[in-house]
């Protein structure tokens, strides 16, 4: 079986671990094996990446070096991770002073990066490493009379340059998996914004706004759920929806790609970790029809 | 002059596929025409304008001994010369020949009521019809061509035509107002695109000129006279210093006399201080390393543009165009002059660095660090002048901010205007101008080089403000047209033009002053004088015509006869004619 | 707009172009079609990327690197993805962000944040309770996490160690 070291981030231990949980299982399903990865340290996304270039590369340099002593390439699933990853992959290979200054500062750890190590996002290993025919095939049960929007994230789709995953523009991988997996994808005012997480820190309520623009555009488009690739848009999404000024009765189900997948491929909902979610995912789960 | 023969009409209803016949019953006007007062055959065919719609008119002349040949199909504006070399192939004169529009007058304009679209095309055809009778065969001439061209302007634009022309084999004659050829481009020290001075740019072309043996130069001189005719004019040019003459026999004219650098008097402090200058000024600055100030010669550090002065003025008469070389020039001159200066700043309304190699110039000047601010459409930045120093306020419009400056240089890139000496220039030539006061062209589109004015050419910046490498296209097409011309030798003269019946002449002038082209004019040697034409220089447009109070005057080939005729036979129709009303 | 009148000077811009991110600011024609894809610009109508770029453009250095526009970039790159010219707007702030801090200007949620990160290893170890140990045991994943915490520390030391200020 194909291996792969899964960097979890600083984000999902405490706020999403059934994405965590969901991910090893389907994947292990899919003919890929998830391997911890041990004493990482944080990416640096967002906060050290703005206050100093090479503390970044450093930090995510260390990443890449402790999967390359292993021989494995990373699983990310977490969109900012994801891109941090690539951005200082594609920094380090191509700048030679930078790579030596922080090849010194592993080599105290007997680590290195020479830049084998690839940095793969989760619809990277399912679209190019595992491919849609042999999830097709490896679909049990399918979803019926089910609509359903993608959000893709900003960081796992830009730079298109570095990080290669989907079309920055129009984006498809996970709109495919949706209708592999029987239901339909609906297309929606503002696919590729961003959900606003990242504003959290400054602007709360600009953030909130933002994240809840997104759902509402979903579901004037008619959708009845919203599939997410990055553990902090599903987190922002989801809590934008319970905010005192929301109303209940309009919210949709925020779920993961792999737990949306997860049952279709006949994974049980609890070791998928469903029971978890914050939103209701009756309506997703209750279109699960019997054998496809 | 009537044919004493009786006309014998060929009637060709044209389908033009399915463009006339779709909406039009083509079959039944060709049966209608068969009846038609001296229509001797009639018949209707797919494409008329095809070589077997041409071969069949042809052959039933031939066959019928047709004298008049009527053809209803597209507007004579698409086929009516094709038709015409037919009907002379057929052996008869060109102008006894008649086209009916049944497509864009008919068919294309009447889509969807096919009934009345028929009616429409049989009324049509049966006042072609009774015109054709009245058609008179009319004489085709030609005029010889002088094989000299007179080039007005010996700037990039007049050197680059002159030297087509006589590479070509003809006779120049290039007259410049100046003691010294180059015009404008000759005193700049920066072109763009590229790196070379202005001397450097037209300098080959003058030697090239000099030493070339069918161009004769007339330095300190301009055209004082200037008469006749499309390949008969002649021209007298005087110098201006000792004010002796030379007349010449011309056959083509060239205009391309330039314009003039606006000098922005009441804007932006110009004239209160001597480094406030204009953008042509700097480019006639010699080149040095340090640019030195005006004032006082000492080096300047930082430099302001200010874009679109005297242009673009709604309302301000010859100033309310772009002038389009200043937005790529400005950007040029800030790159270049960068490298010395700490900092150059370039205000503007709106950046149009539209050509080849213009963007890159507007990239260029960026990545050096030239700050480019964009000041509102409605509020002009302030300038004034005080103890010696140009202080500047404005808005910048993108970051939201008043700003203020204090360059050592002001350079205004000011509008590039009509010669102040147009005016002589057009009157001289028969041309006219528009309200911008650059020349017009015969047509915006179709024909920007040639004139109303037969043979007379304009090119450069004198048709419209541009750059050098523009002017120069110019001045290659206008030779081009002016070659086209000469090469022939002689060229063909409309015939359907005016003719004054003298007996009828009353003397009155009136057809004088009426003629758009100076084509008609008293003959002195008769006593009383009698109203005269200049076959070559008349376009028939039919205005002295109209205006003569003796209808002394008759437009050949639309004479009132031919066209009462129409009107009868519409009006009138005999009884037995189907769509009489 | 500030009611001080300003005079251009392209120091600041030469200065942000030294720093990576900043290299390619001069490259901006102020098109704005990046105010126009920004989603913050969207929601908060003071916030305009094509307007703080200008005026790096014109030198406004204290003014920017005081505000807080350029800690409100979500980095989510659209407008990098949608620029003609091939400007990153969110990598020009980045520029901002690094050299303001340096000088002291940082939002204290960032100073906070960083600190965290770079003592803990990671994020979020203040929040990472004996719960979620549990519910990691129950969906059969490892409880200990096992981060490190001596190499973010030596990264600070190296290069972080005057951002104590502020």
């Amino acid at each position: 079986m194909k291996e792969i070291m899964l960097y979890r981030g600083c984000t999902i231990p405490v706020r999403l671990p059934a994405y965590e949980a969901a991910t090893i299982a389907v994947l292990g399903k899919l003919g890929v094996k998830v391997v911890e990865m041990d004493d990482a340290n944080c990416c640096g996304a967002q906060y050290v990446e703005s206050v100093s270039r090479m503390a970044f590369a450093a930090m995510s340099g260390r990443i890449l070096a402790l999967a390359e002593k292993e021989s494995k390439d990373i699983l990310a699933l977490c969109g900012a991770c994801s891109g941090s990853l690539k951005i200082n992959k594609h920094f380090l290979d191509t700048d030679e002073k930078a790579r030596k200054e922080v090849n010194e500062l592993l080599s105290e750890e007997g680590l290195k990066y020479t830049g084998k190590t690839r940095v793969r996002h989760l619809l990277q290993v399912l679209n190019e490493d595992i491919g849609f025919e042999a999830i097709e095939k490896a679909i049990k049960k399918s979803y019926k009379g089910l609509k359903l929007a993608a959000h893709y994230g900003c960081h796992v789709t830009r730079p298109y340059e570095i990080v290669q995953v989907d079309d920055p523009e129009n984006p498809t991988i996970i709109d495919r998996l949706i209708e592999i997996a029987g239901a339909e994808a609906v297309d929606y005012l503002g696919k590729t914004r961003c959900c606003g997480g990242p504003l959290l820190a400054m602007d709360e309520s600009l953030a909130t706004h933002i994240g809840q623009d997104k759902i509402r555009n979903a579901i004037a488009a008619g959708a009845q759920g919203m599939v997410t690739a990055c553990v902090f848009c599903d987190i922002q999404l989801t809590q934008v929806q319970f905010g005192e000024d929301t109303d209940s009765s309009k919210m949709i189900p925020v779920i993961p790609i792999v737990q949306f997948l997860g049952p279709a491929l006949g994974i049980k909902e609890d070791v998928l970790g469903i029971e978890l979610n914050k939103t209701n995912p009756d309506i997703i789960l209750s279109a699960l029809q019997g054998a496809k | 002059m009537t044919e004493a023969e009786t006309p014998r009409i060929g009637v060709f209803i044209c389908h033009c596929g399915h463009n006339i016949a779709g909406v039009v019953d083509v079959v039944a006007v060709a049966k209608m025409a068969e009846s038609l007062p001296h229509v001797v055959f009639s018949t209707d065919d797919m494409f008329m304008c095809a070589d077997a719609g041409q071969q069949l008119i042809r052959d039933k002349v031939e066959e019928h001994g047709l004298n008049r040949v009527v053809v209803a199909s597209c507007s004579p504006r698409m086929h009516e010369p094709t038709f015409r070399g037919v009907v002379e192939e057929a052996g008869l004169n060109r102008y006894l020949f008649e086209q009916t529009n049944l497509r864009e007058h008919v068919s294309w304009c009447h889509m969807r009521e096919p009934e009345a679209a028929t009616e429409k095309a049989i009324d049509l055809v049966q006042m072609s019809v009774a015109r054709a009778a009245k058609l008179e065969s009319l004489p085709v001439k030609s005029v010889k061509v002088t094989p000299r061209t007179l080039v007005v302007g010996g700037g990039i634009t007049g050197l680059r035509a002159a030297l087509d022309i006589a590479n070509r084999g003809f006779d120049v004659v290039l007259v410049d107002k100046e003691p010294k050829l180059g015009g404008h481009v000759a005193k700049w020290t920066h072109m763009f695109t590229g790196d070379r001075s202005g001397s450097e740019v037209v300098g080959p072309l003058i030697k090239e000129a000099k030493a070339h043996s069918r161009i004769e130069i007339l330095t300190n001189s301009s055209v004082v006279e200037f008469d006749g005719y499309i390949g008969n004019f002649e021209a007298t040019i005087e110098n201006r210093k000792d004010k002796s003459r030379s007349k010449f026999d011309i056959g083509t004219v060239i205009v391309a006399i330039g314009f003039d650098a606006f000098k922005p008097y009441g804007y932006y402090g110009y004239g209160e201080s001597p480094d406030v200058v204009t953008l042509a000024e700097l480019q006639e600055m010699p080149p040095r390393d340090r640019l030195l100030k005006p004032s006082d010669g000492k080096p300047a550090g930082k430099i302001a543009f200010i874009g679109c002065v005297g242009s673009r003025e709604p309302g301000k008469k010859g100033h309310e165009h772009c002038s389009r070389h200043c937005c790529p020039a400005v950007a040029k001159a800030a790159s270049d002059l960068k490298d010395r200066l700490d900092e150059v700043l370039i205000l503007y309304k709106s950046i149009r660095t539209y050509g080849r190699g213009h963007e890159e110039l507007h990239r260029l000047a960026r990545s050096k660090h030239v700050i480019y601010s964009r000041f509102p459409v409605d509020e002009d930045p302030v300038i004034e002048v005080v103890d010696g120093k140009i202080k500047m306020g404005w808005t910048d419009v993108y970051a939201d901010e008043k700003l203020q400056f204090e360059p050592d240089i002001l350079v205004l890139a000011s509008a590039m205007v009509a010669r102040s000496d147009i005016d002589e220039t057009t009157k001289l030539f028969g041309l006219t101008r528009s309200r911008d006061g650059f020349f017009n062209p015969e047509h915006i589109k179709l024909a920007p080089l040639t004139t109303h004015t037969a043979g007379v050419m304009i090119a450069g910046s004198a048709q419209a403000p541009k750059n050098a490498s523009e002017s120069v296209v110019d001045g290659s097409g206008a030779a081009a047209k002016a070659v086209g011309i000469m090469a022939q030798g002689e060229v063909e003269i409309e015939s359907t033009i005016s003719r004054v019946i003298s007996e009828l002449c009353s003397s009155c002038h009136t057809c004088v002053t009426a003629c758009p082209y100076g084509a008609i004019e008293m003959d002195e040697s008769k006593d009383p004088p009698i109203a005269f034409v200049t076959e070559a220089k008349c376009h028939g447009c039919g205005t002295c015509a109209a205006a003569c109070p003796s209808s002394a005057i008759i437009m050949l080939h639309s004479t009132d006869d031919q066209i009462m005729t129409m009107v009868q036979a519409y009006l009138c129709a005999p009884p037995d004619t189907i769509g009489s009303t | 707009m500030s009611n001080e009148t300003h005079t251009p000077s392209s120091d600041f811009a030469k200065e942000i172009a030294s720093i990576p991110g900043g290299e390619v600011i001069n490259k901006c024609i102020q098109c704005g079609i990046c105010t126009a894809s920004c989603v913050v610009a969207y929601v908060d109508d003071q916030y305009r990327p094509r307007r703080l770029i200008q005026k790096i453009l014109i030198g406004k250095r204290d003014e920017v690197l005081n505000s807080d526009q350029p800690w409100l970039c979500m980095t989510c790159r659209m407008c990098e993805e949608r620029c003609q010219e091939g400007v990153s707007p969110a990598e020009i702030f980045h520029a901002v962000r690094v050299l303001a801090a340096k000088e002291g200007h940082i939002p204290k949620v960032f100073q906070n944040t960083i600190e965290k990160v770079l003592c803990d290893g990671w994020m979020l170890a203040d929040a990472y309770t004996d719960f979620n140990e549990d519910e990691r045991e129950d969906l059969g994943l490892n409880p200990a996490l096992a981060w490190n915490d001596t190499f973010t520390k030596k990264v600070k030391k190296k290069y972080l160690a005057g951002e104590e200020s502020a």
